[in-house]
C-alpha cells in the first residue's frame, strides 16, 4: 500500500457539526492572532476546512481509545455538501 | 662781422701767425700777396677753422695739421695747434668784441681740444675735458654767437674761391652754384632749412602722437577701468552697509527664532522618533500576520511533518536498515527498477539500429525478466516500497524542522506588550505636536543668508580695492600729460613747413626783383665782354631752391653762362657775390682768394676799380704778384687799402712768415 492510496470521504456529517467547531475556531484565532491589530490590518480568520485539520491532526496525536459508541450520541444528518479538499484528500 | 686779428701756432705752413687785419671804414681792403704755395689758401683755412674748428679724431690727422718744421724739430710732444680769431660783430647795434681760440693736442696719444669765446669779457669755455653739460651748453653759445655773425654756411661764399669759380663749366653747375649762394646770402637758406627743421618735427611728433594717442588709449582705458570699479565699490560698500544694517536689526530675533526653532527641532526630532517606532511595529505587526497566515495555510508541513518525523523516525530506520540488508545479500540480483532501465534501454537501442517492424513490449520483457530473476536469501518484507518511496522516507527522517509557532509565539507575546504601549506613545506624540511652536522660521534663513552675503561682499571689496590700488599704480607710471583739448603747439608744427615754404617764396620774389637788377647793373658795368649789353637778369623758379639764373642781351637773345669763358664766369660769380652782399642779411668779410684768376686785362681795371673799392664793409684779397700787379694794379687799389701783406715760405724750416708789405711795397 501506498502513502497516495489513502484518501478520506466523510460520507456524513454530525448535526451541528459547525456550530461546535466555531468555537474551536474562535480559540484557534484567539491563540495565534494578536490582542488587536492597527487599522490597516485585519486578523487571521482560519477556514472550517483548516480547524477540521487542525483538530484531525490533534486527534491522530491524541492516544486516547476511541470507540464508534461514543459517537452514537451525535445526531448525525446526510448531506451532499461536500467537503473541501484537505492535505488528506487527493482528487484525481 | 669784422675780422681783426687772426693767429695760429703750429698750423700747416704757420709755425706762428699773428696778423692783423683791422680795417677802417674807407679803407676796407687788405691785400695779401704772396706766391703759389706760400700759404695764402693756408691763411683762408686759417680763418675760416678759427671760425668752425678742425676736425681731429686720430693722431695721423692731428700730424698732418702739425707744423713739419716744429715736428721734425722736436716731435710732437704736447705741443699744440692754436687758431684765435679775434673779430667784432654788431650786437643791438653795438660793435662787441670777440675772441675765439681753439687749441689741439695729443693727451696720451689721443687728440684733446678747447675751445674759448671771450665775448665781451664773458668767456665761454668747452672741450675734451669738460662735462657733458658744460661741453653741450658752451658749445652751443659759441655756435650761436658764430651764426649770427657768419653762418658755415654762408663762409664758402664770403671766403670766395675766385679761381674755382672760373672752372665750371656746365650751366647746371653754374646755376647751381648761383642757386646756393643766393639761397645761403639771401637767407632763404635759413628758411629753408627751418621749413625741413619743421618738417622733421612734425615727423616725429606725429610718430610720438600715434604713440601717445596709444598711451592716451592705454591710459584712458586705465581711467575708465578704474572708474568703473570705484563706482562697483561704491555699490558694493553700500550693499555692505545695508546688509549690516539688516544683520543688526535682526540679530535678537533671529536668535529667538532660532532658539525656538531648536526647541522645536528637538519636539519633532522625538515626535519622528516616536512615529518610526510605530511604523516599525506596525511593519512587525504585518509580518507576523503574514507568517501566522501562512502557517496556518500550511499547518501539515510546517508544524506536523516535524512532530511526524520524530515520532516515524525509529521505524523508517528499521525499514531502511532492513532494505540495506536484503540489498547487500542480493549482491548482484537487480532490482525491479534497474530491471525496468535496463530494458528500457535495449529496446530502444533496438529500436534505433534495427528494423522498427519488430513490436516489443517494453513491461513485458522487464516483468518476464523480474520472474524469473534469482531469488535473495534474504526475503524482503519492504519490497511494496519503490525506490522513490525510500528515498522520500530518507529525506524525510534526515531534514531538520523547526517548530514556527514557538518563535510565533514569542513574537506574539512581544508584539502584544508592543501594542498596550501605542496609545501613550500617539498621546505623546499630539502632546508634542501641540508643544511645537509653529514660528515662521524663514526670517532665520534670511539671517544666514544675509550673514553669508556680508562675508561675500566684505571679500569683493577687499578685491576690488586692491585692484584699484595697481589700476592707481600702474596709471602713476604714465608721466605722459594727456591733454584734455586739442593741442594747438602740433596744430602749429602742422603749419609751419608750409610756412616757411611760403615765406620762402615771398622773401624769394620780393628779393628777386633786386637781385635781378642789381645783377644788371653790376654786370653791365664789371661783365667786360658784355658791358652795357646786358638787357635783363632773370631768376627764374618759383620757389628759392629751384633757381634759374639766365642773363639776356639787350637784344633779347640769352647769352649762356656755360659759354662764357673763365673769366667771364669769375666776373658774373664776383658780380653775384656783391649783389648778394648788397642784399642780404649778412655782413660778413669778404675774402677772395686768386683775385684775378682768369681776368683779362680789362676786367681786372674793371674789377679793380668798381668792384673791389665797394665789395664790402672788409675785404680780405689773397693775391699773387700777377694778379694784382705791383707795377699797376697795387696803385688803382692802394687807397682803399689798409694794410698789406707778403707771405714768404721757408722751404728748409717748412714754414711761413709775414711780412707787412706787398711784394716790397707799403701802403700809404
Amino acid at each position: 500500500m501506498r502513502v497516495d492510496d489513502f484518501k478520506i470521504n466523510i460520507a456524513s456529517s454530525i448535526e451541528g457539526f459547525n456550530d461546535r467547531f466555531q468555537d474551536i475556531k474562535s480559540l484557534i484565532e484567539q491563540k495565534i492572532n494578536l490582542n488587536s491589530y492597527s487599522d490597516e490590518i485585519r486578523p487571521v480568520i482560519l477556514t472550517m476546512s483548516t480547524v477540521y485539520r487542525f483538530c484531525l491532526l490533534v486527534g491522530l496525536s491524541d492516544k486516547t481509545e476511541r470507540r464508534i459508541d461514543d459517537f452514537a450520541e451525535f445526531p448525525m444528518k446526510v448531506s451532499n455538501t461536500p467537503y473541501a479538499t484537505t492535505f488528506f484528500t487527493k482528487t484525481k | 662781422m669784422k675780422i681783426k686779428n687772426i693767429k695760429a701756432e703750429n698750423y700747416k705752413t704757420y709755425k706762428t701767425l699773428d696778423l692783423d687785419l683791422d680795417v677802417s671804414e674807407d679803407r676796407p681792403i687788405i691785400l695779401i700777396g704772396g706766391a703759389n704755395g706760400c700759404g695764402k689758401t693756408t691763411l683762408f683755412d686759417a680763418i675760416y677753422h678759427a671760425l668752425y674748428g678742425l676736425e681731429i679724431k686720430t693722431v695721423r690727422q692731428f700730424e698732418e695739421l702739425f707744423n713739419a718744421g716744429v715736428k721734425n724739430e722736436g716731435g710732437v710732444g704736447d705741443k699744440s695747434i692754436v687758431l684765435e680769431i679775434t673779430f667784432s660783430g654788431m650786437v643791438l647795434n653795438a660793435e662787441t668784441p670777440y675772441k675765439l681760440k681753439r687749441t689741439y693736442k695729443l693727451l696720451n696719444g689721443n687728440p684733446v681740444f678747447s675751445v674759448e669765446l671771450n665775448m665781451n669779457g664773458n668767456k665761454f669755455i668747452y672741450g675734451t675735458a669738460s662735462s657733458t653739460s658744460q661741453r653741450n651748453e658752451n658749445e652751443a653759445v659759441v655756435n650761436k654767437i658764430i651764426a649770427a655773425n657768419l653762418p658755415a654756411e654762408l663762409s664758402n661764399y664770403f671766403l670766395f674761391d675766385a679761381m674755382k669759380t672760373s672752372d665750371l663749366v656746365k650751366e647746371e653747375q653754374i646755376n647751381k652754384l648761383i642757386m646756393t649762394n643766393i639761397n645761403s646770402v639771401m637767407g632763404f637758406n635759413k628758411y629753408t632749412s627751418m621749413m625741413a627743421a619743421a618738417e622733421t618735427l612734425l615727423a616725429e611728433k606725429k610718430a610720438a602722437k600715434l604713440d601717445n594717442e596709444n598711451l592716451r588709449k592705454d591710459y584712458e582705458k586705465l581711467q575708465r577701468q578704474k572708474t568703473d570699479n570705484e563706482q562697483k565699490l561704491r555699490q558694493l560698500q553700500d550693499d555692505y552697509g545695508k546688509a549690516l544694517q539688516y544683520a543688526s536689526d535682526n540679530k535678537e530675533q533671529y536668535e529667538q527664532i532660532k532658539e525656538g526653532k531648536n526647541t522645536d527641532e528637538l519636539t519633532r526630532d522625538k515626535i519622528n522618533k516616536l512615529l518610526q517606532n510605530i511604523s516599525d511595529f506596525n511593519q512587525k505587526e504585518k509580518e507576523f500576520r503574514q507568517s501566522v497566515d501562512s502557517v496556518s495555510k500550511d499547518f501539515e508541513s510546517k508544524v506536523v511533518f516535524a512532530k511526524l518525523a520524530d515520532l516515524l523516525r525509529a521505524e523508517i530506520d528499521v525499514i531502511l536498515h532492513e532494505k540495506l540488508r536484503v540489498e547487500e545479500s542480493n549482491g548482484d540480483i537487480l532490482s525491479n527498477e534497474q530491471i525496468e532501465q535496463i530494458t528500457h534501454d535495449i529496446v530502444e537501442y533496438i529500436g534505433n539500429h534495427y528494423s522498427a517492424d519488430i513490436k516489443i513490449d517494453e513491461k513485458e520483457i522487464a516483468n518476464h525478466i523480474k520472474q524469473n530473476r534469482k531469488k535473495g536469501d534474504l526475503e524482503d518484507k519492504y519490497s511494496y516500497f519503490s525506490e522513490n518511496d525510500l528515498d522520500i522516507l530518507s529525506g524525510f527522517t534526515k531534514s531538520t524542522y523547526v517548530n514556527p509557532l514557538t518563535q510565533l509565539n514569542e513574537t506574539r507575546i512581544r508584539l502584544n506588550n508592543e501594542i498596550e504601549a501605542l496609545p501613550q506613545r500617539r498621546s505623546q506624540i499630539e502632546e508634542y505636536r501641540r508643544s511645537l511652536l509653529g514660528n515662521d522660521y524663514s526670517l532665520i534663513e534670511l539671517y544666514e543668508n544675509n550673514n553669508g552675503r556680508i562675508k561675500e561682499i566684505k571679500s569683493e571689496i577687499d578685491n576690488l580695492t586692491k585692484e584699484i590700488e595697481n589700476l592707481n599704480n600702474k596709471i602713476a607710471t604714465y608721466d605722459y600729460d594727456i591733454p584734455q583739448v586739442p593741442d594747438p603747439q602740433y596744430d602749429m608744427l602742422c603749419k609751419l613747413p608750409e610756412f616757411f615754404r611760403t615765406l620762402s617764396h615771398r622773401l624769394f620774389m620780393s628779393k628777386k626783383a633786386n637781385i635781378e637788377k642789381m645783377m644788371k647793373e653790376q654786370l653791365n658795368i664789371n661783365l667786360v665782354i658784355y658791358a652795357g649789353v646786358i638787357g635783363r637778369v632773370e631768376l627764374t623758379g618759383e620757389r628759392s631752391d629751384e633757381i634759374s639764373f639766365k642773363i639776356y642781351h639787350k637784344n633779347g637773345n640769352e647769352i649762356y653762362l656755360s659759354q662764357l669763358n673763365a673769366g667771364a664766369k669769375q666776373t658774373v660769380m664776383q658780380v653775384l657775390l656783391k649783389v648778394l652782399y648788397e642784399l642780404g642779411d649778412y655782413d660778413p668779410p669778404v675774402m677772395i682768394d686768386t683775385v684775378m684768376g682768369v681776368l683779362d686785362k680789362e676786367s681786372r681795371e674793371v674789377i679793380l676799380e668798381h668792384y673791389f673799392p665797394d665789395l664790402a664793409h672788409q675785404t680780405i684779397l689773397l693775391s699773387t704778384d700777377t694778379e694784382i700787379t705791383t707795377e699797376h694794379d697795387f696803385k688803382k687799389i692802394e687807397a682803399y687799402i689798409s694794410k698789406v701783406y707778403t707771405l714768404h715760405r721757408d722751404k728748409e724750416k717748412q714754414c711761413t712768415t709775414i711780412s707787412e708789405d706787398y711784394f716790397g711795397l707799403s701802403v700809404n
